[in-house]
């Protein structure tokens, strides 16, 4: 006949596994402490799995052990049922900003006062292309630091002109302005690619 | 625990360690969010002001009050034997304690499995 060794052997385990298991759950039903709750159930269950093997070993009771062990099981659950809800919204998060983009996209295409915009910067750019790249500049100065205070001011002039005009334009003029320029500056960078090259 | 957690940290401050996992996951608050400042206006007496933190912090700090009441006196009345068997105290016990969970907690519960 089996006797009872130590009647209290494991019980001390099962007690801090109870405490923590009892703690996860509450912990685990509310959103911002999951993380809290999963590390409690995981230490509860290990705890209660190492208190009831004791406790099988010395042949005392088990019934402490086994419920710390299966409300620690209850409240890891429920921390991984939240784990999974914060992935899950994530993930929707991103899918709903990229229907925005696209649903954005779509809109644009299909707004009759604005036109469309891709063929209108197509044609831009090509126009631009074919156009020669001009830079209407007149440095007079043989001294580097002056000339590069020159080419400044002129840029800034250029700069605060083409702000200007910008704010006076439409949107279909502004998209073909810019094509225009995003053609030209593409064709001046091939030239001087193969100049560079020549040389 | 939860009691000297909420009065050791101010909600002016906000310098609480125990930072909101869903919401560093997600990035979209939830309905626990505010909690902590909630309690800590709670053990301040400040209801108004822990109601605007979170809607739903009274109702949880009634439930660990009342829990915190009942750990003493299940311990008292378990080491007095003043109810004679262990059993017909922890039995009872663990019924209401499940029930004032399910009740309590009932919003989060919703919020957890989507209903």
């Amino acid at each position: 006949m089996n006797e009872l060794k130590n009647p209290s052997s494991g019980i001390g385990l099962g007690i801090a596994g109870l405490i923590l298991g009892i703690l996860s759950i509450p912990f685990g039903i509310l959103g911002c402490t999951f993380m809290l709750a999963l590390l409690m159930g995981i230490l509860g269950i290990t705890l209660s799995a190492v208190g009831l093997s004791q406790a099988r070993q010395a042949n005392s009771s088990t019934g402490l052990i086994i419920a710390a062990l299966i409300i620690s099981i209850i409240g890891t659950s429920f921390a991984i049922i939240r784990l999974t809800n914060s992935a899950k919204k994530t993930k929707n998060i991103f899918w709903e900003w990229d229907k925005d983009w696209k649903n954005k996209l779509e809109e644009l295409d299909d707004d009759d006062d604005t036109g469309d915009y891709s063929s209108t910067f197509e044609d831009a750019f090509r126009k631009g292309f074919k156009d020669e790249v001009e830079i209407d500049v007149e440095i007079n100065t043989g001294d580097l630091e002056e000339e590069l205070e020159q080419l400044e001011r002129e840029l800034e002039r250029a700069g605060d002109e083409v702000e200007r005009s910008l704010e006076k334009m439409s949107d279909a003029e502004k998209v073909e302005k810019l094509g225009r320029a995003t053609g030209k500056a593409v064709r001046g960078f091939i030239k001087e690619l193969n100049d560079s090259v020549e040389e | 625990m939860i009691f000297i957690y909420s009065a050791a940290f101010s909600p002016e401050k906000g310098n609480y360690p125990v930072k909101s996992s869903y919401e560093k996951i997600t990035g979209q608050p939830t309905l626990s969010t505010g909690m902590s400042r909630a309690f800590s206006s709670i053990v301040r007496f400040n209801f108004d002001e822990a109601l605007n933190y979170n809607r739903f912090s009274i109702r949880i700090f009634i439930f660990f009050l009342v829990q915190f009441f009942m750990r003493i006196f299940i311990l008292l009345t378990t080491r007095n034997n003043l109810f004679g068997e262990v059993k017909y105290i922890v039995i009872p016990d663990a019924i209401i304690s499940a029930v004032m969970l399910l009740i309590f907690f009932e919003p989060f519960w919703r919020e957890l499995f989507y209903i």
